[in-house]
């Protein structure tokens, strides 16, 4: 399965943030996507997860071959202040959210076991999700990953709220779950796209570029991230 | 004292440039207009120094025209037209006005120096400039600007009574003398006090009252206290203009502003992101969770055998009850004493209470109404808190947003609704049909069936209203702002129309079938666009 970008546009007022954006996602892969502050990452995001359409270009899946439009349910999105229902406790959202969008083959588990895998103690699974911490929250949003399943996950500055026990297991979690999913996310941490991202790409000049992947881990990558990211300086 | 005027002159600066960009923020809004001013106008520089001059202008230009506006408007017109022959006189009943409006309740509740502005906060507070500078640059202005606006407007005024222009100039000084004394006494309070004393509502209302009443109230009978001769006296007018240099220098002088300024600009009270945020959550405040909401029965079996958008909207209504259910229970408690009473009418005052009663169908316009506020106040509140506490954050998911999803669970919502205003429209019929039986008034089926038929009718109507709205028009923002003037558009529309129905005093004979086809068409349009655009318009913005 391939995520597939061609020209992708995006204005707001005078100002174009998403210049012709074309980039082709991959399964099985987790994408990390840098840019500077208001390069347009999170308007990206937005476009990709149906919050407001784009004004140029188009975006589709292509599985086996064929190649057919994104659905509603295609793609999951954690945005980087979570928002979670908040009338609900963590232990009924997580009830609530399996019978709705839970898969077949888990259909055997409660969701105490979706609760356990995330680390929210038994106490605050009986707590209003109001009262949850932006990290709980957070966690509250990547379970939703876990169940769902979607194909497409995005995750707007995703880890950075977590303390580094919870960092390193969403990380594993990650890791674990990319074989079956496109994983994109954005964040400017390099050390953590360097940890987890197959590949890197860097959105400058409301376009996309690939950063390439042998360099990934070696010395010479923050100084080449730096480097494509002020360009964007040079141009303005 | 070079670098307090130096940064005096970069207050005013500042200032102009937000006055600049403020008029070409909301220029931008204008439709048409808009286009000759694009967004990077807010960059060029050379011609917002020339608008800087011109927003000048216009406010130097405002300041004149208000003196003037306000002086003809308050104290002129009142003085002429109570004004009678034998009274106290007009230029006499003007002072009067004048005096209690500008002299007394103008210093007494308002003070610049201690005003919340987004000016002092930004210079103050955010770029750490003199607060005693910023002070000057902006309180001094005001003040300046005041007396320098008074002043041709005072004996102009003078000038239409017939009286001297140096009696115009000397209430202009005595006035610009008084509010250096005001704003000295509110500084003064404020160290005593620590708050700004000006801003209870006790104190507002009680100077508010004082300054009006005396103002306007020995006007009409054309009679005036001798503010006149007070303001004329000698040693009246030396005093105060001694008092009011004194004030002025020590206004000047004062040595706690950055205090002043930190204790009184706050992010909440000035004009930001904070304060918008703040008034916006506050709008909320009413719909948000409590943690007694939640009860051990929310997790009984019956609940949780639920599945799916059934257990989530159960658990929604469950704990929401305060909002819904809660004040459904009180109206069916004033529905059964209302019933009561009817039922003791009909019994002990058989005759006149039939009479009363089979005037039923002309009372069906006062009905409309009355379903109104019953039934659409709960449908608004509640839709309010389905947007705070569920779908502000479900709506980020994909699946929610879905078609057969969205209109499943408005089917579920509008049902509990719907529970909640039938019952209330069901409790009426009862009420009015046990009176109609007790008292044996003459209403046959073809006058109680249309009728009652109408009020349940509207039960519906104003539990599917709110939803509609709610879902065709989804108003709110991320940032609990309401962004829809379609929305309130309608939702002042169909509150007009429900008001005007009370001005009906002889409705005619087809009135009911009217609101019965009217509403019935209402319903059918409000969910057939529901059905066509909400999978569209039921977003977050």
């Amino acid at each position: 399965m391939k995520l597939i970008l061609e020209g992708i546009e995006k204005h707001f007022g005078e100002k174009q943030v998403l210049k012709g954006a074309s980039f082709t996602f991959e399964k099985g892969r987790i994408y990390g996507l840098l840019g500077r502050n208001g390069a347009g990452k999170t308007t990206l995001m937005n476009c990709l997860s149906g919050e407001f359409p784009p004004d140029g270009g188009e975006f589709y899946v292509e599985e086996d071959g064929a190649r057919r439009a994104l659905a509603e349910g295609d793609v999951g999105y954690v945005l980087s202040t979570p928002v979670v229902p908040e009338f609900l406790t963590g232990w009924e959202f997580v009830k609530f959210f399996t019978e709705i969008a839970g898969r077949p083959e888990d259909a055997e588990k409660t969701p105490d076991h979706w609760l356990d895998l995330v680390g929210i103690d038994a106490e605050d699974r009986q707590r209003l999700m109001k009262d949850y911490s932006h990290g709980m929250k957070n966690k509250m949003q990547m379970l939703c990953f876990l169940i769902a399943k979607p194909p497409i996950i995005l995750l707007d500055e995703p880890l950075t709220s977590f303390d580094v026990v919870a960092a390193k297991e969403m990380k594993d979690l990650l890791l674990d779950m990319k074989r079956d999913h496109i994983i994109l996310f954005s964040t400017h941490i390099l050390q953590l796209a360097a940890d987890l991202c197959d590949e890197i790409t860097i959105l400058s000049q409301g376009l996309l570029e690939e950063v390439d992947p042998a360099l990934i881990h070696t010395p010479a990558f923050e100084e080449r991230v730096v480097a494509l990211l002020k360009d964007e300086d040079a141009h303005e | 004292m070079s670098r307090t005027v130096q940064t005096v002159r970069q207050v005013f600066h500042i200032q102009s440039a937000m006055g600049v960009n403020r008029l070409l923020f909301w220029l931008r809004k204008v439709p048409l207009v808009k286009r000759l001013f694009p967004e990077r106008l807010y960059g060029a520089w050379a011609l917002k120094q020339r608008l800087m001059a011109v927003v000048e202008v216009l406010k130097v230009l405002y300041a004149f025209g208000g003196k003037f506006l306000y002086l003809f408007l308050c104290c002129g017109l009142p003085a002429v037209l109570l004004a009678e022959e034998g009274g106290a006189g007009p230029w006499a009943m003007f002072l009067n006005a004048l005096f209690f409006l500008s002299f007394f309740g103008g210093c007494f509740l308002a003070s610049d120096v201690l005003a919340a502005t987004l000016i002092k906060y930004t210079c103050v507070r955010q770029m750490g400039m003199e607060a005693r500078a910023c002070i000057l640059a902006t309180s001094g202005r005001t003040h300046v600007l005041t007396l320098v606006s008074f002043t041709p407007a005072l004996i102009a005024a003078a000038a239409w009574f017939g009286q001297p222009w140096w009696q115009g100039l000397l209430f202009s000084l005595e006035l610009a003398a008084c509010r250096c004394l005001g704003e000295r006494f509110h500084l003064w309070l404020f160290d005593r006090t620590g708050k700004p004393v000006f801003k209870k509502v006790w104190y507002v209302m009680v100077v508010t009252l004082a300054s009006l009443g005396l103002a306007y109230v020995p006007l009409m009978a054309a009679a005036a206290l001798p503010m006149d001769r007070f303001l004329l006296n000698g040693a009246v007018a030396v005093v105060l203009l001694v008092g009011g240099a004194w004030a002025a220098v020590s206004l000047v002088r004062y040595p706690r502003y950055w205090h002043v300024v930190h204790e009184t600009c706050k992010p909440e009270t000035v004009s930001t992101t904070a304060a918008k945020a703040n008034a916006a959550r506050a709008a909320f405040k009413d719909v948000e969770m409590r943690s007694g909401d939640v009860t051990a029965g929310d997790a009984s079996a019956q609940v949780r055998g639920l599945k799916g958008y059934q257990y989530l909207n159960a658990l929604f209504f469950r704990r929401h009850r305060r909002i819904l259910t809660k004040p459904m229970r009180y109206e069916l408690i004033g529905i059964a004493l209302a019933a009561a009473a009817l039922a003791a009418a009909a019994v002990f005052l058989r005759e006149p209470t039939a009479a009363i009663l089979e005037k039923l169908p002309q009372f069906l316009p006062v009905g409309v109404f009355a379903m109104y506020l019953l039934c659409n106040t709960l449908g608004q509140q509640i839709c309010k808190a389905m947007f705070y506490n569920c779908d502000i954050s479900l709506l980020r998911f994909g699946w929610y947003r879905e078609r057969k999803v969205l209109l499943h669970n408005f089917a579920i919502r509008l049902g509990h609704i719907a529970r909640v205003n039938l019952t209330v429209g069901a409790a009426i019929c009862a009420a009015l049909a046990l009176g109609i039986l007790l008292s044996g008034a003459a209403l046959s089926a073809g006058d109680m069936v249309p009728f009652f038929l109408c009020v349940l009718l509207l039960a519906f109507l104003f539990s599917v209203h709110p939803l509609f709205l709610y879902y065709v028009f989804q108003p709110y923002t991320t940032q609990l702002a309401v962004k829809n003037p379609l929305f309130t558009l309608i939702n002042w529309g169909m509150y007009l129309v429900c008001w005007m129905c009370v001005q009906i005093d002889q409705p005619p004979e087809f009135f009911s079938l009217l609101v019965l086809a009217v509403t019935a068409a209402y319903i059918a349009a409000a969910l057939a666009l529901v059905w066509l655009r909400a999978p569209k318009t039921f977003r977050v913005k």
